[in-house]
Protein backbone atom coordinates (compact mmCIF):
# COMPACT_ATOMS: atom_id res chain seq x y z
CA UNK A 1 0.00 0.00 0.00
CA UNK A 2 2.50 3.10 -1.42
CA UNK A 3 0.79 6.02 -0.16
CA UNK A 4 1.22 8.40 -3.06
CA UNK A 5 1.47 11.38 -0.51
CA UNK A 6 4.39 10.18 1.72
CA UNK A 7 6.77 12.26 0.08
CA UNK A 8 4.47 15.41 0.12
CA UNK A 9 3.91 14.66 4.01
CA UNK A 10 7.69 14.05 4.60
CA UNK A 11 8.91 17.18 3.17
CA UNK A 12 6.08 18.86 4.70
CA UNK A 13 6.90 17.35 7.89
CA UNK A 14 10.83 18.35 7.26
CA UNK A 15 9.96 21.81 6.18
CA UNK A 16 7.81 22.38 9.47
CA UNK A 17 10.29 21.23 11.27
CA UNK A 18 12.85 23.38 9.57
CA UNK A 19 10.99 26.31 10.41
CA UNK A 20 10.22 25.74 14.35
CA UNK A 21 13.84 25.47 14.33
CA UNK A 22 15.13 28.39 12.43
CA UNK A 23 12.47 30.20 14.62
CA UNK A 24 14.39 33.61 16.12
CA UNK A 25 11.71 33.74 19.40
CA UNK A 26 12.13 31.21 21.81
CA UNK A 27 8.14 29.34 21.84
CA UNK A 28 7.10 26.82 24.81
CA UNK A 29 4.46 25.07 25.24
CA UNK A 30 3.47 23.90 28.80
CA UNK A 31 0.56 23.10 31.42
CA UNK A 32 -0.82 25.31 33.74
CA UNK A 33 1.99 24.19 36.04
CA UNK A 34 4.59 25.04 33.87
CA UNK A 35 5.99 21.40 32.57
CA UNK A 36 6.68 21.56 29.63
CA UNK A 37 5.82 19.29 26.56
CA UNK A 38 7.43 20.64 24.05
CA UNK A 39 10.17 23.69 23.11
CA UNK A 40 11.65 24.93 19.78
CA UNK A 41 15.54 25.06 20.46
CA UNK A 42 15.67 29.12 20.59
CA UNK A 43 13.98 28.60 24.13
CA UNK A 44 16.36 25.95 24.90
CA UNK A 45 19.39 28.43 23.86
CA UNK A 46 17.91 30.68 26.19
CA UNK A 47 17.01 28.53 28.87
CA UNK A 48 19.70 26.50 29.44
CA UNK A 49 22.07 28.85 31.31
CA UNK A 50 19.45 29.66 33.63
CA UNK A 51 19.78 25.94 35.05
CA UNK A 52 21.92 24.44 36.77
CA UNK A 53 21.33 20.55 36.30
CA UNK A 54 20.74 20.85 32.79
CA UNK A 55 17.49 20.46 32.69
CA UNK A 56 14.75 22.70 31.62
CA UNK A 57 11.65 20.11 32.63
CA UNK A 58 9.35 22.84 34.46
CA UNK A 59 9.43 26.52 32.90
CA UNK A 60 8.54 27.97 36.59
CA UNK A 61 11.44 26.56 37.93
CA UNK A 62 14.29 26.85 34.67
CA UNK A 63 12.85 30.77 35.26
CA UNK A 64 12.65 30.64 39.44
CA UNK A 65 16.07 32.32 39.77
CA UNK A 66 15.80 35.38 37.88
CA UNK A 67 11.45 35.88 37.43
CA UNK A 68 9.61 33.85 40.66
CA UNK A 69 6.81 35.80 40.01
CA UNK A 70 5.75 33.80 37.18
CA UNK A 71 4.49 30.96 38.42
CA UNK A 72 2.06 33.24 40.48
CA UNK A 73 1.05 35.72 37.63
CA UNK A 74 -0.60 32.52 36.15
CA UNK A 75 -1.68 31.16 39.34
CA UNK A 76 -3.75 34.47 39.77
CA UNK A 77 -5.27 34.59 36.08
CA UNK A 78 -8.70 34.23 36.51
CA UNK A 79 -9.65 34.88 33.14
CA UNK A 80 -10.27 30.48 30.71
CA UNK A 81 -7.73 32.32 27.89
CA UNK A 82 -6.10 35.21 27.50
CA UNK A 83 -2.46 37.34 28.26
CA UNK A 84 -0.88 36.28 31.27
CA UNK A 85 1.57 38.78 30.67
CA UNK A 86 3.12 40.71 27.68
CA UNK A 87 7.39 41.35 27.59
CA UNK A 88 7.80 40.95 31.02
CA UNK A 89 11.07 41.77 31.47
CA UNK A 90 13.69 38.61 33.13
CA UNK A 91 17.17 40.11 33.84
CA UNK A 92 19.07 37.27 33.57
CA UNK A 93 22.32 38.98 34.65
CA UNK A 94 22.59 42.01 37.00
CA UNK A 95 21.58 45.54 35.49
CA UNK A 96 24.50 47.11 34.09
CA UNK A 97 26.04 47.42 30.27
CA UNK A 98 25.79 44.28 28.37
CA UNK A 99 23.21 42.89 30.77
CA UNK A 100 20.96 39.83 29.67
CA UNK A 101 17.17 40.58 29.33
CA UNK A 102 14.85 38.53 28.12
CA UNK A 103 11.06 39.51 27.19
CA UNK A 104 8.81 36.90 28.17
CA UNK A 105 4.98 36.52 27.12
CA UNK A 106 2.39 33.84 28.51
CA UNK A 107 -0.82 33.30 27.06
CA UNK A 108 -2.94 31.07 28.46
CA UNK A 109 -4.71 29.07 25.39
CA UNK A 110 -7.07 26.55 27.10
CA UNK A 111 -7.67 24.73 30.28
CA UNK A 112 -4.76 23.43 31.38
CA UNK A 113 -2.19 25.23 28.51
CA UNK A 114 0.27 27.71 28.50
CA UNK A 115 2.09 29.15 25.46
CA UNK A 116 5.22 30.91 26.64
CA UNK A 117 6.89 33.43 24.33
CA UNK A 118 10.99 34.20 25.23
CA UNK A 119 12.78 36.80 23.15
CA UNK A 120 16.51 38.14 24.13
CA UNK A 121 16.30 42.36 24.42
CA UNK A 122 19.47 42.93 25.64
CA UNK A 123 20.86 45.31 22.91
CA UNK A 124 17.33 47.40 23.14
CA UNK A 125 17.78 47.31 27.00
CA UNK A 126 21.00 48.76 26.04
CA UNK A 127 19.83 51.01 24.07
CA UNK A 128 17.30 52.27 26.48
CA UNK A 129 19.97 52.58 28.95
CA UNK A 130 22.32 54.68 26.28
CA UNK A 131 19.14 56.79 25.65
CA UNK A 132 18.18 57.25 29.65
CA UNK A 133 21.76 58.17 29.61
CA UNK A 134 22.05 60.82 27.39
CA UNK A 135 18.82 62.30 28.55
CA UNK A 136 19.99 62.90 32.48
CA UNK A 137 23.27 63.86 31.39
CA UNK A 138 21.48 67.32 28.76
CA UNK A 139 19.01 67.88 31.90
CA UNK A 140 21.90 67.89 34.21
CA UNK A 141 23.47 70.29 31.58
CA UNK A 142 20.10 72.18 31.18
CA UNK A 143 19.16 72.33 34.88
CA UNK A 144 22.69 74.58 36.19
CA UNK A 145 23.54 75.91 32.37
CA UNK A 146 23.06 79.95 33.21
CA UNK A 147 24.22 81.50 30.31
CA UNK A 148 23.01 79.93 27.09
CA UNK A 149 19.73 78.00 26.11
CA UNK A 150 19.35 74.98 23.44
CA UNK A 151 16.73 73.56 22.10
CA UNK A 152 15.00 72.33 18.66
CA UNK A 153 13.40 73.64 15.45
CA UNK A 154 11.18 71.40 13.51
CA UNK A 155 12.07 71.30 9.59
CA UNK A 156 10.26 74.41 8.72
CA UNK A 157 12.29 76.30 11.35
CA UNK A 158 9.46 76.60 13.99
CA UNK A 159 10.51 75.83 17.98
CA UNK A 160 9.45 72.02 18.95
CA UNK A 161 10.88 71.74 22.09
CA UNK A 162 11.51 73.83 25.86
CA UNK A 163 13.57 73.47 28.83
CA UNK A 164 14.61 74.82 31.56
CA UNK A 165 17.27 76.57 30.61
CA UNK A 166 14.96 78.61 27.72
CA UNK A 167 13.40 80.32 30.68
CA UNK A 168 16.38 80.56 32.58
CA UNK A 169 17.75 82.88 29.32
CA UNK A 170 14.81 84.45 28.05
CA UNK A 171 12.17 83.99 30.49
CA UNK A 172 10.26 82.46 27.70
CA UNK A 173 8.12 79.42 29.10
CA UNK A 174 7.41 76.62 26.89
CA UNK A 175 4.02 77.90 25.75
CA UNK A 176 5.93 81.40 24.63
CA UNK A 177 7.81 79.86 22.44
CA UNK A 178 6.44 76.35 20.89
CA UNK A 179 5.40 76.40 17.57
CA UNK A 180 7.20 79.90 17.17
CA UNK A 181 9.95 81.05 15.05
CA UNK A 182 13.61 82.30 16.51
CA UNK A 183 12.32 85.98 15.62
CA UNK A 184 10.23 85.46 19.25
CA UNK A 185 13.64 85.93 20.97
CA UNK A 186 14.83 89.42 18.64
CA UNK A 187 14.56 92.99 20.39
CA UNK A 188 11.25 94.21 19.21
CA UNK A 189 13.20 97.40 17.16
CA UNK A 190 16.18 95.37 15.98
CA UNK A 191 16.97 94.94 12.22
CA UNK A 192 18.62 91.73 12.06
CA UNK A 193 20.66 90.36 8.93
CA UNK A 194 18.89 87.06 8.14
CA UNK A 195 15.15 86.51 10.03
CA UNK A 196 13.41 83.38 9.99
CA UNK A 197 13.39 81.61 7.52
CA UNK A 198 16.48 83.11 5.80
CA UNK A 199 18.75 81.51 8.90
CA UNK A 200 16.98 78.44 8.09
CA UNK A 201 18.06 78.41 4.20
CA UNK A 202 21.80 79.88 5.13
CA UNK A 203 22.15 76.59 7.50
CA UNK A 204 20.73 74.34 5.38
CA UNK A 205 22.91 75.60 2.68
CA UNK A 206 26.07 75.76 5.10
CA UNK A 207 25.04 72.83 7.57
CA UNK A 208 25.30 75.38 10.29
CA UNK A 209 24.68 79.31 11.04
CA UNK A 210 25.73 81.13 13.29
CA UNK A 211 24.81 85.65 14.05
CA UNK A 212 24.30 87.75 16.54
CA UNK A 213 22.06 90.63 17.33
CA UNK A 214 19.63 92.34 20.28
CA UNK A 215 17.65 90.19 21.63
CA UNK A 216 14.48 90.86 24.44
CA UNK A 217 13.26 89.01 27.33
CA UNK A 218 10.17 88.40 28.38
CA UNK A 219 10.42 91.22 30.70
CA UNK A 220 12.20 93.42 27.91
CA UNK A 221 15.52 93.19 29.37
CA UNK A 222 17.41 93.86 26.56
CA UNK A 223 20.69 91.67 26.09
CA UNK A 224 23.26 90.72 22.91
CA UNK A 225 22.49 87.12 21.87
CA UNK A 226 24.51 84.86 19.57
CA UNK A 227 22.88 82.18 17.60
CA UNK A 228 24.44 78.99 16.65
CA UNK A 229 21.99 76.84 14.13
CA UNK A 230 23.00 73.29 12.91
CA UNK A 231 21.19 71.00 11.11
CA UNK A 232 19.66 67.49 12.17
CA UNK A 233 19.50 65.00 10.38
CA UNK A 234 17.57 61.82 10.30
CA UNK A 235 18.73 58.75 8.85
CA UNK A 236 19.12 59.04 5.23
CA UNK A 237 19.95 62.60 4.73
CA UNK A 238 16.88 63.96 5.29
CA UNK A 239 16.19 67.61 7.66
CA UNK A 240 14.84 66.06 10.56
CA UNK A 241 14.79 69.43 12.20
CA UNK A 242 17.51 71.99 13.62
CA UNK A 243 19.27 72.58 17.09
CA UNK A 244 19.87 75.86 18.41
CA UNK A 245 22.31 77.49 20.76
CA UNK A 246 21.55 80.91 22.14
CA UNK A 247 23.87 82.39 23.97
CA UNK A 248 24.06 85.83 25.58
CA UNK A 249 27.17 87.44 24.93
CA UNK A 250 26.59 90.98 25.79
CA UNK A 251 29.73 91.03 27.94
CA UNK A 252 31.94 90.42 24.67
CA UNK A 253 29.61 93.05 22.79
CA UNK A 254 30.58 96.06 25.84
CA UNK A 255 33.73 94.94 25.53
CA UNK A 256 34.13 94.94 21.78
CA UNK A 257 32.61 98.03 21.51
CA UNK A 258 34.90 99.43 24.17
CA UNK A 259 37.74 98.18 22.32
CA UNK A 260 36.02 100.34 19.28
CA UNK A 261 36.20 103.18 21.41
CA UNK A 262 39.96 102.81 22.21
CA UNK A 263 40.83 102.13 18.66
CA UNK A 264 39.39 105.57 17.80
CA UNK A 265 40.07 107.80 20.83
CA UNK A 266 43.00 110.00 21.88
CA UNK A 267 43.44 108.45 25.39
CA UNK A 268 44.72 111.10 27.18
CA UNK A 269 41.93 113.66 26.07
CA UNK A 270 38.45 111.51 25.61
CA UNK A 271 38.61 112.65 21.50
CA UNK A 272 39.39 111.23 18.12
CA UNK A 273 42.38 109.96 17.76
CA UNK A 274 44.55 111.45 14.58
CA UNK A 275 44.07 108.38 12.69
CA UNK A 276 40.30 107.91 13.32
CA UNK A 277 39.76 111.80 12.40
CA UNK A 278 41.75 110.88 8.75
CA UNK A 279 39.36 107.82 8.66
CA UNK A 280 36.23 109.93 8.93
CA UNK A 281 37.54 112.92 7.52
CA UNK A 282 37.63 112.09 3.86
CA UNK A 283 34.01 110.70 4.09
CA UNK A 284 33.41 114.72 4.95
CA UNK A 285 34.89 115.95 2.37
CA UNK A 286 33.36 113.65 0.38
CA UNK A 287 30.37 114.11 1.35
CA UNK A 288 29.89 117.80 1.33
CA UNK A 289 30.88 117.58 -2.75
CA UNK A 290 28.22 115.50 -2.94
CA UNK A 291 25.83 117.38 -1.33
CA UNK A 292 27.13 121.09 -2.32
CA UNK A 293 27.51 121.67 1.59
CA UNK A 294 30.22 123.92 3.31
CA UNK A 295 32.91 121.74 5.22
CA UNK A 296 34.82 124.00 7.31
CA UNK A 297 37.72 123.14 9.54
CA UNK A 298 39.37 124.66 12.51
CA UNK A 299 43.11 123.84 13.27
CA UNK A 300 44.14 124.94 17.38
CA UNK A 301 47.02 125.04 19.40
CA UNK A 302 47.95 125.52 22.79
CA UNK A 303 49.85 128.75 23.36
CA UNK A 304 53.44 128.25 24.95
CA UNK A 305 52.98 124.63 25.39
CA UNK A 306 56.49 123.71 26.02
CA UNK A 307 57.06 126.38 28.90
CA UNK A 308 53.74 125.13 30.57
CA UNK A 309 55.74 122.08 30.83
CA UNK A 310 58.84 122.92 31.38
CA UNK A 311 57.67 125.10 34.50
CA UNK A 312 54.47 123.08 35.75
CA UNK A 313 55.15 119.87 34.86
CA UNK A 314 54.42 117.62 32.05
CA UNK A 315 51.13 116.55 34.15
CA UNK A 316 49.98 119.80 34.52
CA UNK A 317 50.44 119.99 30.41
CA UNK A 318 48.42 116.98 30.17
CA UNK A 319 45.74 118.68 32.43
CA UNK A 320 45.80 122.00 29.83
CA UNK A 321 45.64 119.37 27.03
CA UNK A 322 42.61 117.95 28.87
CA UNK A 323 40.77 121.03 29.45
CA UNK A 324 40.97 122.48 25.90
CA UNK A 325 39.50 119.14 24.39
CA UNK A 326 36.55 119.01 26.99
CA UNK A 327 36.01 123.07 26.13
CA UNK A 328 35.99 122.23 22.41
CA UNK A 329 33.54 119.07 22.80
CA UNK A 330 31.12 121.04 24.89
CA UNK A 331 31.04 123.82 21.87
CA UNK A 332 29.75 120.98 19.18
CA UNK A 333 27.04 119.68 17.47
CA UNK A 334 26.60 115.79 17.05
CA UNK A 335 27.83 116.29 13.79
CA UNK A 336 30.78 117.66 14.22
CA UNK A 337 33.89 116.01 15.46
CA UNK A 338 37.20 117.33 17.33
CA UNK A 339 40.27 115.43 16.99
CA UNK A 340 44.06 115.37 18.48
CA UNK A 341 46.52 115.68 15.91
CA UNK A 342 49.37 115.28 18.00
CA UNK A 343 51.11 116.80 20.87
CA UNK A 344 49.08 120.48 22.08
CA UNK A 345 47.42 120.60 18.51
CA UNK A 346 43.52 119.94 17.90
CA UNK A 347 41.37 120.35 14.94
CA UNK A 348 37.72 120.74 14.45
CA UNK A 349 35.70 119.02 11.71
CA UNK A 350 32.60 121.07 11.36
CA UNK A 351 30.31 119.74 8.27
CA UNK A 352 27.22 122.15 7.07
CA UNK A 353 29.09 124.96 8.16
CA UNK A 354 30.63 128.09 6.23
CA UNK A 355 33.35 130.21 7.56
CA UNK A 356 31.83 132.53 9.03
CA UNK A 357 30.03 130.23 11.08
CA UNK A 358 33.01 128.29 11.74
CA UNK A 359 35.28 131.89 12.96
CA UNK A 360 32.29 132.03 15.53
CA UNK A 361 32.90 128.69 16.86
CA UNK A 362 36.74 129.53 17.10
CA UNK A 363 36.26 132.49 18.63
CA UNK A 364 33.70 130.87 21.29
CA UNK A 365 36.31 128.31 21.77
CA UNK A 366 39.02 131.08 22.37
CA UNK A 367 36.89 132.78 25.30
CA UNK A 368 36.25 130.12 26.33
CA UNK A 369 39.69 128.58 27.10
CA UNK A 370 40.93 131.91 27.61
CA UNK A 371 38.63 132.42 30.82
CA UNK A 372 39.63 128.63 31.88
CA UNK A 373 40.91 128.18 35.29
CA UNK A 374 42.37 124.86 35.24
CA UNK A 375 43.53 122.75 38.36
CA UNK A 376 46.41 120.90 38.61
CA UNK A 377 48.84 119.49 41.14
CA UNK A 378 50.78 122.35 40.89
CA UNK A 379 48.65 124.94 41.40
CA UNK A 380 45.55 127.31 39.03
CA UNK A 381 46.85 127.87 35.82
CA UNK A 382 45.69 129.69 32.80
CA UNK A 383 46.24 128.87 29.01
CA UNK A 384 45.30 130.01 25.54
CA UNK A 385 44.77 128.43 21.97
CA UNK A 386 45.71 129.96 18.48
CA UNK A 387 42.80 128.84 15.98
CA UNK A 388 43.12 128.69 12.04
CA UNK A 389 40.26 128.23 10.13
CA UNK A 390 39.99 127.27 6.72
CA UNK A 391 36.59 126.51 4.33
CA UNK A 392 36.22 123.37 1.54
CA UNK A 393 36.20 125.97 -1.26
CA UNK A 394 37.58 126.05 -5.01
CA UNK A 395 40.84 126.92 -3.77
CA UNK A 396 40.91 124.45 -1.08
CA UNK A 397 38.81 121.58 -3.50
CA UNK A 398 40.33 118.55 -0.98
CA UNK A 399 41.07 117.27 2.29
CA UNK A 400 45.00 117.86 1.53
CA UNK A 401 44.30 121.61 0.67
CA UNK A 402 41.92 122.88 3.17
CA UNK A 403 44.17 121.34 6.35
CA UNK A 404 47.09 122.64 4.91
CA UNK A 405 45.16 126.41 4.30
CA UNK A 406 43.83 125.48 7.95
CA UNK A 407 47.97 125.06 8.64
CA UNK A 408 48.41 128.49 6.81
CA UNK A 409 45.64 130.19 9.06
CA UNK A 410 47.22 128.67 12.42
CA UNK A 411 50.84 129.95 11.74
CA UNK A 412 48.84 133.34 10.81
CA UNK A 413 47.14 133.51 14.31
CA UNK A 414 50.70 132.42 15.97
CA UNK A 415 52.65 135.45 14.23
CA UNK A 416 49.78 137.80 15.17
CA UNK A 417 50.83 137.43 18.72
CA UNK A 418 48.53 134.07 19.70
CA UNK A 419 45.06 133.79 21.50
CA UNK A 420 43.44 134.73 18.43
CA UNK A 421 41.96 133.46 15.33
CA UNK A 422 42.59 133.91 11.46
CA UNK A 423 41.54 132.68 8.27
CA UNK A 424 42.43 132.64 4.95
CA UNK A 425 40.16 134.98 2.94
CA UNK A 426 39.72 137.12 6.09
CA UNK A 427 40.74 140.36 7.06
CA UNK A 428 42.35 140.79 10.29
CA UNK A 429 39.25 143.76 11.46
CA UNK A 430 36.92 141.04 10.52
CA UNK A 431 38.03 139.06 13.30
CA UNK A 432 37.86 140.01 17.40
CA UNK A 433 41.50 139.90 18.69
CA UNK A 434 42.17 140.05 22.19
CA UNK A 435 45.81 141.70 23.83
CA UNK A 436 48.05 138.41 23.74
CA UNK A 437 49.50 137.26 26.91
CA UNK A 438 51.71 134.54 27.25
CA UNK A 439 50.71 131.21 28.62
CA UNK A 440 51.45 132.49 32.58
CA UNK A 441 51.21 130.43 36.20
CA UNK A 442 49.20 133.00 37.88
CA UNK A 443 47.96 131.67 40.67
CA UNK A 444 44.52 133.22 41.63
CA UNK B 1 28.61 2.29 26.45
CA UNK B 2 29.25 4.86 29.01
CA UNK B 3 32.40 4.43 29.23
CA UNK B 4 33.23 4.56 25.25
CA UNK B 5 31.15 8.01 25.64
CA UNK B 6 33.66 9.37 28.35
CA UNK B 7 36.67 7.80 27.38
CA UNK B 8 36.97 8.14 23.50
CA UNK B 9 39.80 10.22 22.70
CA UNK B 10 39.31 12.95 20.23
CA UNK B 11 41.97 11.52 17.62
CA UNK B 12 40.76 8.26 17.46
CA UNK B 13 37.65 9.91 16.36
CA UNK B 14 38.89 11.80 13.55
CA UNK B 15 40.32 8.56 12.80
CA UNK B 16 37.66 6.15 12.44
CA UNK B 17 36.01 6.22 8.92
CA UNK B 18 31.95 6.32 8.20
CA UNK B 19 31.28 2.71 8.60
CA UNK B 20 33.22 2.50 12.06
CA UNK B 21 31.27 5.77 13.01
CA UNK B 22 27.99 4.81 12.21
CA UNK B 23 28.54 1.63 14.67
CA UNK B 24 29.30 3.80 17.56
CA UNK B 25 26.36 3.66 19.74
CA UNK B 26 26.04 7.47 20.90
CA UNK B 27 25.89 10.51 18.37
CA UNK B 28 28.76 12.03 16.68
CA UNK B 29 28.32 15.56 15.06
CA UNK B 30 31.77 16.87 13.94
CA UNK B 31 32.30 20.52 12.27
CA UNK B 32 35.17 22.35 11.36
CA UNK B 33 36.23 25.71 12.79
CA UNK B 34 33.96 27.42 10.62
CA UNK B 35 31.45 25.51 12.55
CA UNK B 36 30.48 23.45 9.03
CA UNK B 37 29.24 20.16 9.59
CA UNK B 38 31.72 17.23 8.16
CA UNK B 39 30.81 14.31 10.33
CA UNK B 40 27.26 12.79 11.10
CA UNK B 41 26.96 9.68 12.07
CA UNK B 42 23.83 7.14 11.46
CA UNK B 43 22.82 7.40 15.65
CA UNK B 44 22.34 10.74 15.42
CA UNK B 45 20.48 10.64 12.02
CA UNK B 46 18.00 8.15 13.92
CA UNK B 47 18.02 9.44 16.82
CA UNK B 48 17.14 13.11 15.41
CA UNK B 49 15.11 12.20 12.36
CA UNK B 50 17.46 14.08 10.16
CA UNK B 51 18.83 12.81 7.22
CA UNK B 52 22.56 13.40 6.85
CA UNK B 53 21.92 15.41 3.78
CA UNK B 54 20.51 17.62 5.42
CA UNK B 55 23.01 18.45 7.72
CA UNK B 56 26.02 18.02 6.13
CA UNK B 57 27.65 21.32 4.73
CA UNK B 58 25.44 23.61 7.00
CA UNK B 59 26.49 25.32 10.13
CA UNK B 60 26.20 23.46 13.03
CA UNK B 61 25.45 26.19 15.86
CA UNK B 62 23.42 28.66 13.10
CA UNK B 63 20.87 25.56 11.07
CA UNK B 64 21.55 22.26 12.76
CA UNK B 65 21.11 23.27 16.67
CA UNK B 66 20.96 26.98 17.55
CA UNK B 67 19.85 25.30 20.86
CA UNK B 68 23.46 25.15 21.24
CA UNK B 69 23.88 28.48 20.51
CA UNK B 70 24.79 29.91 23.85
CA UNK B 71 27.71 30.44 25.79
CA UNK B 72 27.34 26.94 27.29
CA UNK B 73 28.15 25.30 24.10
CA UNK B 74 28.91 27.35 21.49
CA UNK B 75 30.82 29.76 22.90
CA UNK B 76 33.12 27.40 24.75
CA UNK B 77 34.32 26.37 20.98
CA UNK B 78 35.01 29.66 20.43
CA UNK B 79 36.97 30.81 23.81
CA UNK B 80 38.90 28.02 24.71
CA UNK B 81 41.73 26.41 22.70
CA UNK B 82 41.14 22.54 24.10
CA UNK B 83 37.90 20.96 25.07
CA UNK B 84 37.12 17.97 27.07
CA UNK B 85 34.07 18.38 28.94
CA UNK B 86 30.50 16.55 29.66
CA UNK B 87 27.31 19.03 30.31
CA UNK B 88 23.82 17.87 30.83
CA UNK B 89 21.64 19.58 28.43
CA UNK B 90 18.29 19.42 26.83
CA UNK B 91 17.81 19.05 23.33
CA UNK B 92 14.82 19.71 21.71
CA UNK B 93 14.18 17.56 18.75
CA UNK B 94 10.93 17.29 17.35
CA UNK B 95 10.45 20.27 19.70
CA UNK B 96 10.16 17.41 22.00
CA UNK B 97 12.66 19.14 25.46
CA UNK B 98 15.06 15.80 25.57
CA UNK B 99 17.62 15.32 28.33
CA UNK B 100 21.04 14.33 27.29
CA UNK B 101 24.78 14.55 28.12
CA UNK B 102 27.13 16.20 25.76
CA UNK B 103 30.32 15.73 25.37
CA UNK B 104 32.41 18.57 23.97
CA UNK B 105 35.86 17.65 22.31
CA UNK B 106 38.46 20.29 20.85
CA UNK B 107 42.12 19.53 20.32
CA UNK B 108 44.37 22.23 18.56
CA UNK B 109 45.97 19.13 16.53
CA UNK B 110 42.56 17.98 15.11
CA UNK B 111 41.24 19.96 12.64
CA UNK B 112 37.36 18.41 13.64
CA UNK B 113 36.01 19.66 16.98
CA UNK B 114 33.69 16.90 17.90
CA UNK B 115 30.07 17.06 19.70
CA UNK B 116 29.02 13.80 21.35
CA UNK B 117 25.32 13.18 22.33
CA UNK B 118 24.36 10.60 24.36
CA UNK B 119 20.77 9.94 25.11
CA UNK B 120 19.57 10.06 28.89
CA UNK B 121 17.04 8.05 29.08
CA UNK B 122 15.09 6.62 26.12
CA UNK B 123 11.47 8.15 25.59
Amino acid sequence: MVNPDTNDLESEYEALLSFMYLSPVGIIRSDLAGFVDMLNPLAAQLLMPLVKDGDIENIFDSLASVAPELRNLVGSFEGERGAVCENHRVFVTPARDGAVVLACSIIKVGANLLMTVLTDISRQVAAERRARQTESWLAGIYTSVNDFAFFSLDAEGRIESWNPSVERLTGFGETDVVGHTLSRFYARDEIVMHRSPEHIALTRDEGWHVEEFWCDTKTGRRYWGQVLIAVLREEGDDISGYSVVLRDVTERKVSSDNLARLLTTDHLTGVSSRAHFFEIAETEVARAERHGRALSVVMLDADYFKRINDTAGHQAGDEVLKRIAGEAKGLLRTSDTVARLGGEEFILMLPSTTTSEAVAVAERLRVAVERARIDTAVGTLKATVSLGVATLSTANPTLQSLLAAADRALYDAKRAGRNCVRGEMLNSTDVSCSPCEEGSMGQN
Amino acid sequence: MDNEFEAVRIAELAMLDADRLDGVPFGVIGFTSDAIVTVYNATESKNAGLRPKMVLGKHFFGEVAPCMNNFMVAQRFEDEDVLDDIVPYVLTLRMRPTPVRLRLLKATDCATRFVLIERRATN
